[in-house]
């Protein structure tokens, strides 16, 4: 059984991983940046290590930085989370190459699944159903834009290295590509040091629903149901829900052993996701492979809770060479279960990142609620990292139910100090669309002005913010000069 | 004591008349402060923090962020309109030059950060006056980047 793993993560999903570790008698060493000194998910570890500057290529994306670490602390395994270098050969090579374990599956896998040509062809093999589309040969802004154009528009343009929506781009007409495809190819050499381009058809209101899949390396490969992941913003999950609405019995069936054989056909291990597109409802609705994450991902937790496992300690066991702790039929969905995504960013202005200092940040708690989170009241967030504080996930006995859970805490659930979407995401929960489950990755462009706009000012928010004045005024200490004390700060720690 | 919050374009004006009640609009509230920034009137929960020059409320779900009036920030006629970066970025494209005409929304600058773009519109139509920055620069957040001469 692995004795300790380094966390090459920051944030939430670093905090959620020390936490199995912590249940599973696992020591857990935190990786830092500059810029993350007193990040929660330092505080949390046992213990800590610095790997470089603030800048992630120098601190959470350098490999030899975290095996350098990983050896000056003994650690036996190295836990990628999700972002980061999770889905890069280089650190699971790494790893292999320096006989530490590698929380995930082996690296020629992740090599073999990052090519989104590779995994097509593969999927194409393997009976799995594709979206049509091809990487250009010729690469040149022509060269794509003729492969868009025998593909039919509109047609998507993206980073054929990459993910996350960075690098893509909605290209309707010839004219349009002129300039997207340019500008595509500037965010895929940003953001992947690769500039290549892909090109498919796009599916027109698609659903984006994606299969929860796990082997073990004694050849049992089990899924976990679905997510329906349909409500994105600039092509970033905002929502996540399991079941969903638009899956029947039988599909959720197909769709299953589809991803149970995409799998195989991988040689996959560990835990790892197959997004689909699904076109359609019903029986008839079809679905189409899109990619398969060979990680953790960040909405594994509506799994965890419709399916009562704790992936994470699946996750630990399965690198440690144990069996999956569960077979096919041991698994069933139960009730409903909902995650929320909370981000320092601003709806009202494109969605665009914030920094600043969490003044008040107080989380919501109760039957149903969890909230895996990243920060702590008096943290100030940067901008250098992806701008993710927490996830609220909600569980209900039905979808009703868990929407109305999940909307009671997010009206209970005070950010202060930095703009963010809190608002956002409880109107979207109230919005009729959402209420009736009738999901698909444009809700949002379509609906956002009702999402944004302006609330009307009730007379006793003045009131209060009065209040705020007197406080300061009479020199009680103010909330922007909290004055908490932090125990950790005050401990002299090793490995710092 | 009487103190000026704005939010959007409009300015309210909140009498504090003895500690815990305050006068909106001729109506009275009695105002609760509990510890931690959590205030209590009639049976509605608030949470507020506040900066030198603004209070942050928040109220069932919703965040509002008001500004406190100081004196002398009046708005003039015929002005310059001036924008700068959310954050620090890098200017990947400028797309206006000095004399352009402008109109409300149109993109005049492209930043990236965070490996995303991020385009800079024109809050109001008018003319370019000058530009304070280049292509390639890494620019600051609140320091301008470009006038425009408001008529």
């Amino acid at each position: 059984m692995i004795q300790r793993v380094l966390i090459a993560n920051r944030g939430e999903i670093a905090v959620r991983i020390e936490r199995a570790c912590r249940e599973m008698g696992i020591e857990s060493v935190a990786v830092y940046s500059d810029a993350d000194v007193n990040a929660l998910h330092v505080r949390m570890a046992d213990r800590a290590v610095r790997i470089g500057p603030a800048p992630a290529i120098e601190s959470y994306l350098s490999v030899p930085a975290l095996l350098e670490a990983a050896r000056h602390t003994n650690a036996d395994a190295i836990h990628p989370g999700y972002g980061f270098l999770s889905e890069r050969r280089e650190l699971a090579r790494a790893c292999e190459a320096a006989g530490i374990v590698f929380v995930g599956p082996p690296a020629d896998v992740i090599e073999r699944m990052g090519s989104k040509i590779g995994a097509r062809e593969l999927m194409r093999a393997a009976g799995v159903p594709i979206v049509p589309g091809e990487t250009p040969r010729d690469q040149s802004d022509a060269g794509v834009l003729a492969a868009a154009h025998s593909i039919g528009f509109p047609a998507l343009v993206k980073a054929s290295a990459g993910g996350g929506g960075k690098g893509m781009r909605t290209v309707r007409s010839e004219a349009e590509g002129r300039d997207l495809v340019p500008a595509a190819r500037r965010e895929a050499v940003a953001a992947f040091g690769d500039g290549t381009l892909y090109v498919e058809r796009l599916i027109q209101r698609p659903r984006h629903v994606e299969i929860q899949v796990f082997a073990d390396s004694h050849g049992n490969v089990v899924h976990l149901f679905e997510r329906e992941c349909s409500l994105q913003r600039r092509h970033q999950k905002v929502i996540e829900e399991s079941p969903s609405m638009a899956i029947t019995p039988a599909l959720r069936a197909s769709m299953g052993e589809a991803a149970v054989a995409a799998a195989r056909a991988a040689g996959y291990r560990n835990a790892g996701t197959i997004e689909f597109l699904v076109e359609g409802s019903g029986d008839h609705a079809r679905f189409y492979f899109l990619e398969m994450n060979t990680r953790l991902q960040v909405e594994h937790p509506v799994t965890e809770l419709v399916t009562d496992v704790d992936l994470v300690r699946a996750q630990l066991l399965v690198a440690s060479g144990e069996r999956l702790p569960w077979a096919q039929a041991d698994l069933a969905q139960r009730g409903h279960a909902i995650e929320c995504r909370v981000y320092a960013e601003d709806p009202d202005a494109g969605f665009l990142p914030q920094a600043g200092p969490l003044l008040v940040y107080r989380e919501p708690s109760g039957p149903g609620i969890r909230v895996d989170s990243g920060v702590a009241e008096g943290d100030v967030v940067g901008v250098n990292y992806d701008p993710l504080l927490a996830k609220l996930i909600a569980f209900g006995e039905n979808r009703e139910a868990a929407t109305a859970r999940a909307l009671a805490a997010l009206r209970a659930y005070p950010i202060l100090g930095i703009r963010n979407n809190i608002p956002f995401l409880a109107r979207l929960l109230e919005h009729p669309t959402f209420q009736a489950a009738q999901v698909h990755t444009h809700l949002i462009d379509e609906i956002l002005p009702e999402l944004t706009q302006a609330a009307d000012v009730p007379a006793e928010v003045f009131a209060a913010a009065a209040i705020a004045t007197q406080t300061n005024q009479r020199s009680t200490p103010s909330t922007d000069a909290r004055s908490t004390v932090d125990p950790w700060d005050t401990i002299e720690r090793w490995g710092r | 004591m009487t103190l000026t919050l704005v939010h959007g374009e409009r300015e309210y004006k909140v009498d504090i008349l003895t500690d815990g009640l305050i006068r909106v609009d001729d109506r009275t509230y009695v105002v609760r402060s509990e510890r931690d920034g959590i205030v209590r009137i009639g049976g509605l929960t608030l949470w507020v923090a506040a900066t030198p020059d603004a209070r942050w409320v928040f109220l069932n779900g919703r965040v509002f962020e008001l500004s406190v009036l100081r004196p002398r920030a009046r708005r003039r006629v015929g002005h310059d309109s001036s924008l700068s970066a959310p954050m620090p970025a890098t200017v990947r494209r400028i797309a206006v030059a000095v004399g352009d005409v402008v109109k409300a929304g149109d993109v005049v600058i492209v930043l990236e950060a965070m490996k995303m773009e991020l385009p800079i519109r024109a809050a109001e139509t008018g003319t370019v006056r000058a530009i304070h920055c280049v292509e390639g620069e890494l620019v600051q957040p609140a320091v301008p980047l470009l006038e425009v001469a408001v008529p």
